[in-house]
């Protein structure tokens, strides 16, 4: 296949590939509910808020504490966190994950990918501001151990954050329907190109048909060569004309 | 941006005030 041929090919697929695809990609969005939506939303809003309240409110009293159960406890936690903290934990992430089955393959904006980056940069906002100014009755200075987690939780938050929002703002990025052409395209011009040689070698190589026309004018000038010649009698010659005719009409 | 996507995203921009509006009184009413 030369250049010129590939490129053709490639021309033609694309135009095919592309219309079937881009017909499949605006096919009508099932929609959203938008209770289910702002529901699910706010009920992802409400459990970080209250998650993030609770931890400072943790950490107020020194970064642990106990409640309840046999044991002598050194610092009780301030009344009702742990349960707020559970709540907001388990809500959130039920509410994080009916806000994504909702969502997903919907023509609603999405954003279920900022779920772990507000998470992570929230909580971690807590660490790095009570490890550089720890609550006074700790004695001051810095907490080496909560900037630490404060550094990790920023780590394992920023990275989705900015690869969302490259995505988002991205200029030249090729929509799906472009990225999924181009491979489907390369895939059909490689294929036709291996099978080719193969096929070519495989079909029998076509014969040129035999013209009767004037296949049976030249056997009847053999023919009447043959009786001038007086190699054929005449009812011979009669009978081999009969035939040559018969077969060629 | 159509009219149906801005409303969508104002309708979540709505949810995520109330939401951490209502983790704000949750908190304040359950811890002061």
């Amino acid at each position: 296949m030369s250049d010129d041929d590939r490129r053709t090919v490639e021309e033609q697929l694309r135009s095919v590939i592309g219309e079937r695809l881009a017909a499949i990609n605006h096919e009508p969005d099932k929609g959203g509910n938008p209770v289910v939506v702002f529901l699910s939303l706010a009920g992802v809003a409400a459990g970080i808020t209250m998650v993030w309240f609770g931890m400072r409110a943790v950490m107020d009293v020194g970064g642990f504490c106990a409640q309840g159960g046999p044991f002598e406890i050194a610092v009780r936690c301030p009344e009702r966190v742990s349960w707020l903290m559970m709540g907001g934990i388990w809500g959130g992430m039920i509410a994080a994950g009916v806000y994504a089955w909702h969502t997903a393959g919907s023509g609603v904006p999405k954003f279920t990918a900022l779920f772990w980056p507000g998470l992570f940069l929230s909580l971690g906002w807590n660490f790095l501001e009570y490890g550089l100014s720890p609550p006074e009755q700790f004695g001051g200075g810095v907490s080496v151990g909560w900037i630490v987690c404060g550094v990790l939780f920023v780590l394992m938050g920023l990275p989705p954050l900015l690869w969302w929002l490259g995505w988002i703002f991205g200029k030249d990025r090729p929509t799906l329907t472009e990225r999924l052409t181009a491979r489907a395209v390369g895939s059909a011009v490689d294929f036709a190109q291996r099978a080719t040689p193969r096929m070519a070698a495989v079909l029998p190589a076509p014969t040129p048909a035999p013209s009767a026309d004037t296949g049976f004018i030249e056997e009847l000038e053999r023919l009447q060569a043959l009786l001038d010649s007086g190699a054929l009698t005449d009812s011979e010659f009669r009978r081999a004309k009969r035939r040559i005719l018969g077969g060629s009409l | 941006m159509t009219r149906r996507t801005v409303t969508w995203l104002l309708l979540q921009a709505a949810a995520v005030v109330s939401g951490v509006w209502f983790g704000v009184w949750v908190f304040r009413a359950a811890v002061g």
